[in-house]
């Protein structure tokens, strides 16, 4: 499929999947007993939060806007359930694996540049050259990126480097915890670093535009986020509200901040 | 010649018949089990995997508080065969949803044997206290069936319209096997569905007794002199340093997997760790009471109304502490009682047992049980109960802990032969 049909076609589905109103089917029923009216029933026992505890210290995150980051994250979850998630659902069904393993590879593969990126700028040599040297087997044996050749070495397993860990590396702190709108979990650092990525990529693609004399790449431009979109939620494996428990957003935002602090270790 | 053909040509196949041959559920430590569960390389494999539906039933004019706005709409899976059928429900065990990975799997193997299926969460769920549960309280069987009585009623209504129903089965594992064992006594007296097949999946005898040993492995006996929460810390330690050390890029089941085989636990650690599990579900599920009843337990009045940037922290570490005998004690019993004044203790821990529908079972040919001999939740007198209320009709493998076998080759053909036509 040529890139222009991608272009026309992705939009498209997203289009349809808005339109056609997903998230699950709701049915309608009426029950006088289940009104859950007030009871009047009131324990005689308390378990109520004390101040200043020191149970659980280690499950604190600085967060001085979590009000905001709680609306926040709600409203990511809605989003997710009625636009990306049913998206990604129709990615996955209409869409053959071979074809989704793919884009999911070449996006990979055009990633892999920041994180060589990112390793240099930490004077991770070994890890830039591993992540250079996957870029390019990939790149030319890999037909473009599409297959992931450079993986079949266990020498040339995937690194994970972003800008954020770079700032975290160089001794920056990772500020308040912040959800960022659609994208969900960060802190300040990592915001900033995801807007470093950000750039760092957009060089990278322009880059890739000059060299194969493409003019006006801005409908490219929207179909690489766009696809970007799908790709990274059908391969997420979160959903929102599926912990079953009321406390999701404290447990998303402590093992969030606990992975990034080992990620920038590591 | 033609004999000496076929023994040739069986010669050639045996060795491939022999690497073929299915490898037996690995662990005999039913802690370990119940953690581990059955890994991906053993587990059986779906000839044609189903993507099941979800869908969800809303109460018109529920007071959904804010906080649990999220959580409005009951939520259920379905996945229906193209033709007509019989219905199976399947019920989740305690604090699990209608898509979790157990329930998936037993979806797909139901489905597998043609059956239209729909997955139920627990109503120990927060999801079915917010949305479904009539009283807003989870924990006392009674209730817990009444509601998934009511829920399964709307479903069989609304699925009715879109597909040929040919009768109603029932299934359910831990918790969610004792519900299906008292929906079908139920049943047998309103007629409501006529429950052809009932298939409780590593059930507890008595919901007490089962809980009261999950709780223990959190307190001293257990654990000697250090507490719950400097244990947990520690695991969070240890499984820092494994991920600081591994070669990994993606956090996914294979990592969390090769982890926890990887640090050493014993079995001390497994029990602490299926114990802390149990807790995460209670103290949902306890919060969530609390929160839909007002009932001043986790929550002080002035702290109300709580909304969608409340914070939680405060109630989650409370929450975590109570165990499911304060939790009795302290709120379900108490709230049984202003229902119902005359309600009494041994009363209420009496329904919530299989002791109480014990006759009915043995002579109900219809219900049978699935499950292991050495499940972590079950005690020696509990599996003598099984053994000689079900006779023939309890298939008890040797190892498994609890549910820890249920992905495993033989335990599926186990459940698919109990339910074939």
């Amino acid at each position: 499929m040529s890139l222009r049909v991608f272009s026309l076609f992705l939009p498209a589905v997203l289009v349809l999947t808005i339109m056609s109103g997903c998230g699950p089917k709701v049915v309608d029923v009426t029950d006088p007993q289940a009104g859950l009216e007030p009871t009047g029933f009131q324990t005689q026992v308390h378990h109520w939060p004390e101040e200043n505890s020191n149970s659980w210290v280690f499950l604190e995150v600085d967060d001085p806007w979590e009000p905001m980051n709680r609306n926040l994250y709600e409203i990511n979850a809605t989003l997710d359930k009625y636009v990306m998630l049913p998206a990604a659902t129709l990615y996955k069904v209409f869409i053959p694996s071979v074809v989704r393993s793919g884009v999911k590879n070449f996006i990979a593969n055009l990633n892999e540049m920041p994180v060589a990126f990112n390793s240099v700028l930490q004077g991770r040599m070994e890890k830039a050259a591993i992540s250079f040297s996957r870029f390019l087997i990939n790149s030319t044996f890999g037909l473009l990126g599409v297959r992931d050749l450079a993986s079949r070495n266990k020498k040339l397993p995937r690194q994970s480097e972003d800008f954020g860990q770079t700032l975290g590396y160089w001794g920056i702190g990772s500020g308040p915890y912040f959800v960022m709108p659609i994208l969900g979990p960060s802190n300040v650092r990592d915001a900033a670093g995801f807007g470093g990525d950000i750039l760092i990529l957009y060089a990278e693609m322009t880059m890739i535009y000059q060299a194969t004399g493409i003019e006006n790449n801005r409908p490219l431009d929207m179909t690489d986020l766009i696809i970007r979109g799908i790709n990274l939620r059908a391969n997420t494996a979160f959903s929102y509200h599926s912990t079953g428990s009321p406390f999701e957003y404290e447990m998303v935002r402590f093992i969030y901040t606990k992975k990034r602090e080992l990620d920038i270790q590591r | 010649m033609r004999t000496l053909c076929a023994l040739i040509l069986l010669l050639l196949l045996l060795p491939s018949f022999a690497s073929a041959e299915e490898q037996p559920y690995p662990f005999d430590d039913p802690y370990r089990a119940t953690v581990l569960g059955t890994p991906a390389k053993l587990r059986y494999q779906f000839a044609d995997p189903v993507l099941p539906d979800v869908r969800a039933i809303r109460i018109e004019g529920r007071n959904v508080p804010e906080v649990f706005e999220y959580s409005r709409d009951m939520n259920f899976s379905t996945a229906l065969q193209d033709h007509a059928a019989p219905l199976i429900f399947i019920i989740a065990g305690t604090g699990a949803e209608h898509n979790s990975g157990k329930m998936l799997f037993l979806t797909e193997v139901f489905y597998e044997a043609g059956y239209h299926v729909v997955a139920l969460s627990s109503p120990t769920h927060m999801n079915f206290v917010v949305s479904a549960s009539t009283h807003g309280v989870a924990g006392y069987v009674p209730f817990d069936v009444d509601d998934l009585n009511r829920v399964m009623g709307w479903i069989r209504e609304e699925l009715a319209k879109e597909c040929e129903i040919t009768g109603y089965s029932l299934a359910g594992y831990s918790l969610g096997a004792l519900h299906a064992a008292f929906l079908a006594k139920r049943d047998e007296e309103t007629r409501e569905f006529g429950f052809r097949k009932v298939v409780m999946i590593n059930p507890p005898v008595s919901l007490y007794r089962s809980v009261k040993r999950l709780d223990s492995w959190l307190t001293e006996e257990n654990l000697g002199r250090t507490s719950v929460h400097n244990e947990i810390a520690g695991f969070i330690d240890r499984f820092s340093d494994y991920y600081l050390h591994a070669e990994v890029t993606d956090l996914d089941d294979d990592f969390l997997y090769d982890m926890i085989t990887d640090i050493n636990l014993d079995q001390r650690d497994f029990k602490t760790l299926i114990g802390a599990a149990f807790r995460v579900s209670s103290a949902s599920m306890i919060f969530s009471s609390d929160v839909c009843l007002r009932a001043g337990y986790l929550v002080p009045p002035g702290h109300y109304p709580l909304r969608t940037a409340s914070p939680l922290l405060g109630y989650a570490r409370q929450a975590f502490d109570i165990s499911f005998e304060d939790y009795l004690n302290e709120f379900l019993l108490p709230y049984l009682r202003y229902n119902d004044p005359t309600a009494t203790r041994s009363g209420v821990l009496e329904r919530s047992s299989l002791e109480f529908i014990r006759d009915w079972l043995a002579e109900t040919p219809k219900v049978v049980v699935a499950g292991t001999r050495d499940d972590v939740i079950l005690d020696a007198a509990d599996v003598r109960f099984l053994e000689t209320v079900f006779g023939e009709r309890a298939h008890l493998f040797e190892h498994g802990g609890h549910c820890g076998n249920m992905m495993h080759p033989a335990f599926v053909r186990t459940l698919k032969e109990l339910v074939q036509q």
